[in-house]
């Protein structure tokens, strides 16, 4: 028994100090910018409690308005924080209308309630071959699982792989704060998920290898073929339903929004998108957000293709313009 | 079930506790044979019954040839049992490989290529069912308890990927299971945690510098292939030795200790010392039941040069069932051969290299690591194709 | 067994203090915690699992 007591001592000892590293996690992380490239559902959650009992106002976005591809101060929606306008950007690389609705099913059910909610709507995302058509991004099914009506839940695909395993692992990371966000701290400390990724950007940038990675994915324009359906948007579509479960929820709950129809590279997709069908699945989306009493910014064609860095995230310059036109929107 | 999953350390801290703390002394070493089993099962329980049964038939075969005397039939019991455990091990891991050996050769499909399902930890084993029946057979085991070939059979921190246990000294721990002393307790756990250490922190941070050799294709430059193969080498290393570590140090709070595996190998000043040195319970094995067999170093010399090759592809073909792995060997054994013909004949003649001067140390255990190093690029990809864009990529400017 | 013990590089140095729960909790912690800052999530599978 004497040796059975030593080893869990030492366990016990382990934990404990481990709890006190979790306090200090808990009280003393620092929140940012915007959400982290690669957030947890743990982050997530304690940026929705720093919300609790504000009434803020709320980005629901995709990766155009998270400021894909640049760092996290140069993007709109900080620029225009720092302009005066306060916002909280709870946008991120695989947003779409699946994802905007169970966030903002999380943020009512937690005890969020925006005083303006401005999100935007990409319309690739209403492609069935886009990943994010009716998949949440993991993190947020985690989180806002629950949240949802069982009749929504079936119109989508769960992310998160099943098995005793993975089951463990939740249990982990919901009790265990700093192991729930090691890809957050390690983003914070390194800007990224791996700490290595640093050395190998490195080596890369030496061999000539990032040089050449980047010239061969220069965007063209059948890169992005098949990327928008041109189909007539209509019920039948998962994403536009939950567009319009999204206005019919804002609406209920009496939440002022402002919907940005997204910037979009004409210049890189005209083939793709200065066609009728484009032009009359913008106008239904406009119709069905405007029909629920939902500001809509039609941004689509107001952007020089210099803007963009492919077809629809906007580079530096692209979001200084972009925090320029939703200032005067939000004033 | 794998090492580096909480359901592993959620097992593995139930069953150590239920272990000392309610197991009696006497029920230790079947409450292993349980543990093992419920272990194994969890990954796919159809499974199980081929390594119990396999571990039946061994454990059959091996008492009846305890029981004979009769040469011819000792023979005969063996070549039953060596054959047996061989042919459900290529069955289940070489069918394809060898079914697409014919099809290329016949430059067309006359045989189907089978989804076979390869069972877990089948290389490992049935090599100890072998390593019991063999030394059996040369009367190095003169007991076979039921008991403890269960044990040794279901081990679970050896069940998934060795080392490669010997029945002998293995068996010699079981009656009775004694409590190590609370510092050896506090060695183990240090073991564990400093393997899983290993195996998140450097093992999977070398697996993204290793991309270029392992997925070459993309626009790499020669430094990131020399990265990659110097990220590989520490990869595998540190993977390896991390997952022995779990396994050495759960052994060791069972109270039982298995064979270590490694021994610093890149610090081998040669190639001999290397394979000494890198997963030693394989390397004794082949040494012991395929080298030794075909006469070891007593035949004539050019025969034991073609014995290590064969011993070596062997060892090769065991890592994979395909090409690269068999050169791979084959690469191994012919420096093994080499360094025999260089120690006998050229160092003896030369008395700088036999000096020992720090110099002459440290060039031979560079060389030694880099003939290595090089060497786990056919390791690391999946085609002689790919592995020949990786050396091309590495030496032609 | 008490000869791994002596032969062990890491007790030889530090001796049998590390024994003592606190310590062997503390050292666990911390290769935890480095664990979590400098682990990587990109390959989790252990290569020999493969043979």
């Amino acid at each position: 028994m004497g040796t059975l007591r030593n080893a869990l001592g030492g366990i016990c000892v382990a934990f404990l100090l481990l709890a006190v590293v979790d306090v200090a996690v808990r009280l003393g992380f620092p929140r940012s910018d915007r959400l982290n490239e690669n957030f947890s559902s743990t982050y997530l959650h304690r940026e929705i409690d720093a919300l609790r009992g504000s009434s803020p106002t709320v980005v629901l976005g995709d990766s155009a308005l998270w400021g894909y591809g640049l760092p996290a101060q140069r993007s709109a929606l900080s620029l225009l924080r720092r302009q005066g306008i306060p916002n909280e950007n709870l946008s991120y690389e695989g947003g779409s209308p699946p994802n905007t609705y169970a966030m903002l099913r999380a943020l009512l059910r937690d005890g969020v309630r925006p005083r303006l909610v401005v999100f935007n709507v990409n319309q690739k995302e209403f492609n069935p071959m886009d990943s994010a058509y009716r998949q949440l991004h993991p993190s947020v099914e985690r989180l806002a699982w629950s949240a949802l009506d069982r009749s929504e839940r079936a119109l989508l695909k769960p992310t998160q792989p099943s098995g005793s395993d993975q089951a463990l692992q939740r249990i982990v990371e919901s009790t265990w704060q700093l192991y729930g966000m090691r890809n957050d701290l390690r983003e914070w400390l390194f800007g990224d998920v791996d700490a290595v990724h640093v050395a190998q950007g490195a080596i890369e940038r030496i061999s000539g290898t990032a040089g050449r990675r980047r010239a061969a994915h220069r965007p063209t324009a059948e890169a992005f073929e098949g990327t928008y359906d041109l189909t007539p948007l209509n019920a039948s579509d998962v994403s536009f339903r939950f567009l319009a479960l999204v206005a019919d929820l804002l609406h209920r709950n009496r939440i002022p929004a402002l919907a940005i129809l997204t910037p979009t590279n004409h210049v890189l997709l005209h083939q793709y998108v200065d066609t009728p069908e484009y032009a009359a699945n913008l106008r239904a989306s406009t119709f069905l957000l405007r029909s629920r009493g939902i500001e809509v910014l039609n941004l689509d064609d107001a952007f020089p293709g210099t803007d963009f860095i492919d077809n629809d995230h906007l580079n530096a310059a692209g979001n200084v313009r972009l925090a320029k036109v939703l200032r005067s929107a939000l004033q | 079930m794998i090492f580096n999953t909480w359901l592993f350390a959620v097992f593995a801290v139930v069953t150590i506790a239920l272990y000392w703390a309610v197991v009696p002394t006497g029920l230790r070493p079947y409450y292993l044979v349980v543990a093992g089993t419920v272990f194994y099962a969890w990954a796919v329980p159809a499974y199980t019954v081929l390594i119990a049964a396999l571990a039946l038939a061994t454990f059959a075969i091996g008492t009846a040839l305890l029981r004979t005397r009769d040469p011819g039939r000792r023979r005969a019991l063996l070549i039953l049992g060596v054959v047996l455990i061989c042919a459900v091990l290529v069955f289940f891991k070489y069918t394809r490989f060898f079914a697409a050996i014919v099809n290329e050769v016949a430059s067309q499909n006359i045989l189907p290529i089978p989804q076979i399902v390869v069972p877990l930890a089948i290389s490992f084993f049935t090599f100890e069912f072998v390593h019991v029946l063999v030394d059996i057979y040369l009367g190095k085991i003169r007991r076979l308890d039921a008991l403890d070939f269960a044990v040794f059979a279901m081990f679970f921190p050896t069940l998934v990927a060795g080392p490669i246990k010997r029945f002998q000294s293995f068996a010699a721990q079981l009656r009775p299971i004694v409590a190590p002393p609370p510092e050896e307790i506090a060695l183990h756990l240090y073991r564990i945690t400093i393997g899983v250490a290993k195996k998140t922190i450097v093992a999977d941070s070398m697996s993204l510098l290793a991309q270029p050799i392992v997925t070459p294709g993309t626009p790499y430059g020669h430094l990131d292939y020399w990265v990659g193969t110097l990220a590989y080498t520490a990869k595998i290393y540190f993977d390896f030795t991390g997952y022995s570590d779990i396994a050495i140090g759960t052994a060791g709070m069972l109270g039982l200790s298995i064979p270590e595996n490694f021994e610093r190998p890149y610090w081998a000043e040669n190639i001999a010392a290397f394979w000494s040195r890198w997963h030693i319970s394989l390397s004794t094995w082949i040494r012991d039941y395929v080298f030794i067999p075909l006469g070891g170093s007593r035949r004539p010399p050019v025969v034991v040069l073609v014995n290590l090759l064969i011993a070596m592809a062997i060892s090769g073909l065991w890592h994979g069932a395909a090409w690269t792995f068999v050169v791979w060997g084959l690469w191994h054994g012919m420096g093994l051969a080499v360094h025999r013909v260089w120690a006998q004949n050229v160092v003896p003649r030369i008395p700088l290299l036999k000096s020992g001067t720090l110099g002459i140390r440290a060039a031979s255990v560079a060389t030694t690591f880099a003939f290595v190093a090089f060497g786990w690029v056919l390791f690391a990809t999946s085609s002689l194709a790919s592995a020949g864009g990786v050396y091309a990529g590495m030496l032609v400017p | 067994m008490a000869d791994v013990l002596s032969s062990d590089p890491f007790f030889r140095v530090f001796g049998r203090r590390l024994a003592h729960p606190c310590v062997l909790g503390f050292v666990i912690a911390l290769v935890a915690v480095l664990i979590i800052v400098f682990g990587s999530s990109s390959d989790s599978h252990f290569i020999y699992t493969d043979f």
